[in-house]
């Protein structure tokens, strides 16, 4: 029997990183989805579930920080990996 | 006598204390912004390089099919375009910041220059004519071409960069009288009455810098300003109807014939 895909939620706004991200990801046999803001971000969290999230912290509407907080108080399962270009954070 | 000097050094006092206060929060605010420059250079920079890496190592580690290939190197290529105009923008501030380097004064084509700019941007922004062109022929000005073609890149690129995709710009160049009057107008989102004074202060963006819908340092309208008053020519920000901003630059000693 095939195993289902595992799921990743990965966000990022800068669209060219996005594609690129996302390509490899889905080469690796993940099923992604993306999203490019934190309110799309948290939309598409509540209606589906993941297995990881790829999170940017510099994106618009809600950052990524407090993307990762809401996302804790309902959730305190799902791995959340930073993607930053801020090295001290 | 001796209340009259007690209230005297008081008043002195009072007076350098509010001083020292203004210049704190002077200070501060400076700080912050730069540290604001800092976080939004470190993601400007580190954005399109992550990207052009990541297309590089994408290219050589899988098989991808040539169309593919193609892709992933135009958009490292614009990735890179965008790299350019940064660094450029950082040392053209350095630039005109530095006490010693004096601008050129030298009469060059400015239609030209302005519809060369636009033909560029126009090509990266989007696959149709967003950037309409009206621009009067053989309009001379006498300044340094290379920073005015920098405040026009920084215009438009704004202009562009605050709009919604494909929406038009408007540029428009022509004579009044003695004046040259360059006009580009947008449909975006617009610049709020408050925020109008600020603008082209260094560094200065509108918004959270975690938040920002739109990427930048905070350098090109600072730039724009400072080319302008060395070139004494006035630049005016006003409201777009409906929607969006026009930046009305007149040149008036500076035009040449």
């Amino acid at each position: 029997m095939q195993q289902a895909k595992q799921r990743i939620l990965l966000v990022e706004d800068e669209e060219h990183l996005l594609e690129a991200i996302k390509l490899n990801l889905e080469m690796e046999g993940y099923k992604v989805s993306t999203a490019t803001d934190g309110k799309k971000a948290l939309k598409i969290f509540k209606e589906e579930r993941f297995n990881l999230i790829i999170l940017d912290v510099m994106i618009p509407e809600i950052d990524g920080f407090q993307v990762a907080e809401t996302i804790r108080l309902e959730n305190t399962e799902v791995p959340i990996m930073f993607l930053t270009a801020k090295k001290h954070q | 006598m001796f209340i009259g000097e007690a209230i005297f050094f008081f008043i002195i006092f009072i007076f350098g204390a509010i001083k020292l206060k203004r210049a704190f929060e002077r200070e501060k605010k400076l700080h912050h912004q730069q540290h604001n420059f800092m976080l939004s250079v470190t993601h400007e920079l580190k954005s399109p390089l992550a990207s052009i890496k990541l297309y590089i190592q994408t290219i050589l580690k899988r098989e991808l099919d040539k169309d593919q290939q193609q892709q992933f190197l135009r958009n490292s290529l614009k990735d890179i375009e965008r790299l350019d105009d940064l660094v450029e923008n950082v040392l053209i501030a350095t630039k005109l910041d530095s006490v010693q380097v004096q601008l050129q004064k030298e009469s060059f084509d400015f239609s030209e220059a302005v519809t060369k700019i636009a033909d560029r941007l126009q090509v990266y922004s989007c696959t149709t004519q967003s950037i309409k062109l009206n621009v009067e022929d053989d309009i001379y000005l006498r300044g340094d071409s290379f920073a005015l073609s920098s405040v026009v890149t920084n215009l438009l690129e704004n202009a562009i960069k605050y709009s919604p995709p494909c929406e038009q710009v408007a540029v428009k160049l022509y004579r009044e009288k003695d004046e040259v009057v360059l006009s580009i107008a947008d449909f975006g989102i617009g610049i709020p009455d408050r925020e109008k004074k600020n603008i082209f202060n260094k560094f200065y963006r509108v918004g959270s810098e975690n938040t920002r819908k739109t990427k930048g340092t905070g350098l090109g309208l600072y730039i724009v300003k400072t080319v302008l008053d060395k070139h004494q020519a006035q630049i005016k920000v006003k409201d777009n109807k409906p929607t969006g901003t026009v930046f009305e630059i007149t040149f008036n000693h500076y035009a040449a014939s």
